[in-house]
């Protein structure tokens, strides 16, 4: 089978050959260095482009603007980011911008991208096969209105957990979401927990400073317990390392600093909630791709030994002759 | 502060008041002085007219008398038979003597008395014009017959009759007019005393009056110059309440200014530090690509070896194989070998081997230039001056603003030669920075259709003459504002938005050259460019004025 392709845009040529001599083993490496001539890659459909790496700071686009148009135009490949200085407003523009994967820094592990490719392409696999999957239903449920899938989400289970907030802004933000959706309040981690053992719980709404637990921590626990529910952070301590492994490791969704605007903050939570069911029907899909590129790949192997064959004989021949002598 | 004006008012009508007041007391002072005067002069006019007078009535009362001696002796003789002629002529120039007295006491005239013309005038009080006009009508009614006799003595003819007659209306009248004449005199005596009187009344109280006046006038001022006192006490206050206000006023803007120049040090502090943070971000970025890439190209050379060595490994077990004659397993070794080799190939990782170490030399390359170079960023604070090649110096801000500037133009150098200067090289690295950066921020960023950003240009020169060190940087992005181009240099004056600008950079460049006895030159048009000129003596003990200069960029 076809190895994945990926697209790597960096301005520095230098990262490129390395990023691409370091993947070109199990990828189909697209490359470029200019974040124009990489939007007309991601616009060309005669690839299925997987994943993509940008560099932040590049001449002429930042790389959370050109992965936002990637997501435009190919809603499903998975964005990664890889930057050389981490200032917070490039992290919190691709977290909320760019809606990225992964925040790579740079210097970075060899390793660990390559980790992060294996994970994307994977990640973007499922996305695909969900999407077929989808597909496939609603053409055998032609009859029934394109509406959500009502087995899947019942109205009042719809919870939004919030962690952290005093009374008073829980009492704004419980109004802008009461009509749509159950809103729960807690204080404490252990609230939290029970709360999610409970109830249906979907999406975290989640201030950081939680007491003595590191918030972060607490909440990567849930995701983990918990994997389809969507994390959106609401706070006003903003900090580059928190954020970065808000975005690595929780998958956060958003990062928001208060003020936000009331109608913003309604259609981002049913936004989240619309990930949520994304990820609950993906539980259910396998991975049966990379067993097909296995036999694949062992199929090309047979195929190449016949004609070696021959030549083998050839170089024989020659050496017993030599013997021969 | 209280308000001046209006006192100021007050106290200008209060002393316009009080001249006005001292006016009218001297005027009134001197209005009395001369009252007396003229009353005084007019008195003794009066009484030298009452002297002429009584003069003219005692020779009146003489020439009577005489006239009557005259005319008795007279008879005497023409009885007697005594010559006549002597005691008539005395009759007669007697007695026109007293006519003329007479007539003159009665209505004025000019009369020669004792040699000595005396204007007689008439009396003025009813009293003695009575007396006199009574004299009058007895010399009137005796005036004919006296003519007669007097004529015809002239004549020499004298009528005894006539003499007769005479000497009986003499006699007759004799002691009613030397009573008149008595009565006169007594009373224009009188009527001197009165007048003496009146004179010592009218001075006694003219100068009771002067007295009264010069006291009102004491007290008067008196007043005002308490009220004065006054007014210039409460102003004495007022200025010492507004020097009080002055000083503590003085004292809180000192205050302002100390805390004004703390907080100036305090942001020129924190510009360094933005500058520094600014510097650390490029830095941080410069360094980490390379770093980046030089690691990963590690990576990848230690699996290409990886494979090299299992390459050679199978090959060699290749070699063995063949050179033991071992075929059975010939063919699936060389199968072996053939896929490592046609993994390398197809790859091309033999050349790109090469290239990711050629790399990755390159990337440490620029690393120690940029470890090199930070050397002169290092020192901030540096104590004494060196010298140093400023070319070499602009090269190290290229080098720091690059990450900035490359995404926005393209710097074209001109360097001069020998371009050393005496200077703290760190802060002229500052200088160069904010130039660079400032040059680099005013490109519009712009996109050209075919995706590239349109670049701008940055040009940067350096010559040396006369002993000064001519630096010019130049671009052709926004240009300034011919309004804001005075304001560049003040600290806080900025156009960019939070975050981008602090507004500060220029004034440190300002305070950087300054320190350097430098001159800046500012050439800007809205729309084509800017160029800052900086020249620098290249020694700095000689100092020359600093200044800015601010024009179009005309060329
Ligand atoms: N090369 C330039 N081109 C156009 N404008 C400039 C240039 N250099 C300085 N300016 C103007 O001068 C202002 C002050 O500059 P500066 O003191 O460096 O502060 P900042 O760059 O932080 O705004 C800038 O905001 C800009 O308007
Ligand atoms: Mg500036």
């Amino acid at each position: 089978m076809e190895k994945p392709h990926i697209l790597i845009v960096d301005d520095e040529p230098l990262v490129l050959a390395s990023v691409s001599d370091l993947l070109e083993f199990e990828y189909t490496v697209h490359q470029s260095d200019n974040p124009h001539e990489a939007l007309s890659i991601i616009k060309d459909d005669r690839y299925e482009l997987k994943v993509i790496m940008s560099d932040q700071r590049m001449p002429g686009m930042y790389g959370h603007e050109l992965l936002r148009e990637a997501k435009k135009i190919r809603p499903n490949t998975i964005r990664l980011l890889l930057t050389g200085y981490s200032d917070l407003e490039s992290i919190m523009y691709s977290v909320n911008v760019g809606e990225i994967f992964r925040y790579i820094n740079k210097p970075w592990k060899s390793e660990t991208l390559l980790n992060v490719f294996r994970l994307a392409v994977k990640l973007y696999d499922q996305m695909m096969a969900l999407d077929t999957s989808k597909h496939a239903k609603k053409s055998l449920q032609k009859e029934l209105p394109e509406q959500e899938q009502p087995e899947e989400v019942k109205a009042e289970t719809k919870t939004v957990l919030m962690i952290g907030y005093s009374d008073k802004v829980f009492d704004h933000y419980h109004s802008v979401l009461k009509s749509k959706y159950n809103v729960v309040n807690v204080h404490t981690t252990q609230e939290a927990l029970d709360d999610l053992k409970k109830m249906d719980v979907s999406v975290i709404v989640s201030e950081i400073n939680l007491g003595i637990t590191s918030t972060l921590d607490f909440l990567i626990k849930i995701k983990q317990g918990f994997p389809n529910v969507v994390t959106i952070m609401l706070t006003k301590s903003i900090d580059a390392n928190f954020a970065i492994r808000a975005i690595n490791d929780l998958n956060v969704f958003r990062y928001l600093t208060p003020p936000i605007d009331d109608d913003e903050f309604r259609s981002l939570v049913d936004e989240a909630f619309r990930r949520s069911d994304e990820f609950k029907s993906k539980t259910r899909l396998d991975l049966f791709r990379s067993h097909k590129s296995e036999v694949e790949s062992s199929n090309s192997l047979h195929n190449k030994s016949s004609d070696l064959r021959s030549n083998l004989k050839a170089a024989q021949d020659i050496l017993s002759k030599k013997k021969g002598y | 502060m209280s308000n001046p004006e209006p006192s100021d008012v007050n106290n200008e009508s209060l002393t316009q008041k009080g001249y006005g007041e001292l006016i009218v007391y001297a005027l009134l002072f001197i209005l009395f002085i001369t009252s007396i005067f003229v009353f005084n002069i007019n008195l003794s006019d009066k009484s030298r007219e009452h002297t002429v007078r009584i003069l003219c009535a005692q020779h009146q009362q003489r020439a009577w008398q005489k006239a009557l001696k005259s005319l008795e002796q007279a008879r005497i003789g023409l009885y007697t038979g005594q010559p006549t002629d002597s005691a008539f002529i005395a009759f007669s120039t007697s007695m026109k003597k007293f006519g003329q007295c007479t007539i003159a006491l009665h209505k004025g005239k000019l009369l020669m008395i004792e040699q000595q013309e005396l204007n007689v005038l008439p009396p003025d009080d009813e009293v003695t014009q009575q007396i006199i006009a009574s004299i009058y009508n007895i010399w009137l009614s005796g005036k004919d017959d006296m003519n007669r006799l007097i004529d015809s003595i002239g004549k020499g003819a004298i009528n005894p009759e006539l003499v007769e007659q005479m000497l009986e209306f003499a006699v007759r009248n004799d002691d009613q007019i030397l009573d008149y004449c008595q009565e006169f005199m007594v009373k224009l005596s009188q009527l001197s005393d009165e007048r003496v009187g009146q004179l010592q009344t009218s001075q006694i109280s003219a100068l009771v009056l002067s007295f009264l006046v010069f006291i009102a006038m004491g007290v008067r001022s008196t007043i005002s110059l308490r009220a004065r006192d006054k007014v210039i006490d409460e102003r004495n206050q007022e200025l010492k309440k507004q020097r009080d206000t002055i000083a503590k006023e003085k004292e809180t803007i000192e205050e302002l200014l100390g805390d004004l120049q703390n907080t100036q040090t305090q942001l020129i502090q924190s510009e360094k530090m933005a500058t520094l943070g600014q510097m650390v971000a490029g830095l941080v970025h410069e360094v980490n690509t390379p770093l980046g890439f030089i690691k990963s190209n590690v990576d990848i050379l230690k699996r290409n070896v990886g494979l090299f060595e299992q390459t050679l490994q199978e090959n060699r077990l290749l070699v063995e194989k063949l050179a033991d004659g071992d075929l059975d397993d010939l063919e699936a070794q060389l199968h072996k070998v053939q896929e490592l080799y046609d993994q390398l190939n197809s790859y091309n990782l033999i050349d790109k081997t090469n290239q990711r170490l050629n790399d990755s030399i390159m990337g440490l390359d620029r690393l120690s230039d940029l470890v090199l170079n930070l050397k002169n960023f290092s020192r901030l604070d540096e104590a004494s001056a060196q010298n140093v090649n400023i070319n070499e110096c602009i090269d190290t801000s290229l080098l720091i603003a690059n990450h900035l500037v490359k995404n926005r133009a393209n710097i074209i150098k001109d360097y001069g030669q020998s371009i050393d200067a005496e200077c703290f090289p760190a802060q002229l690295n500052q200088v160069f920075l904010n130039l660079i950066t400032n040059a680099a921020q005013a490109m519009p960023v712009n996109q050209t259709t075919d995706g590239k950003p349109e670049l701008g240009t940055i040009a940067i020169k350096t010559r040396q003459k006369d002993g000064l060190i001519h630096i010019s940087i130049e671009d052709n992005g926004t240009g300034i504002d011919p309004q804001k181009m005075k304001k560049i240099f003040e600290p806080f004056f900025t156009t960019k938005p939070v975050g981008e600008g602090t507004g500060l950079g220029l004034a440190i460049v300002y305070k950087i050259i300054e320190k350097h006895a430098g001159k800046i030159k500012v050439k800007s048009t809205v729309g084509k460019g800017t160029r800052f000129e900086i020249s620098l003596p290249m020694k700095l003990a000689g100092k020359e004025k600093f200044d800015i200069e601010y024009s179009d960029l005309v060329n």
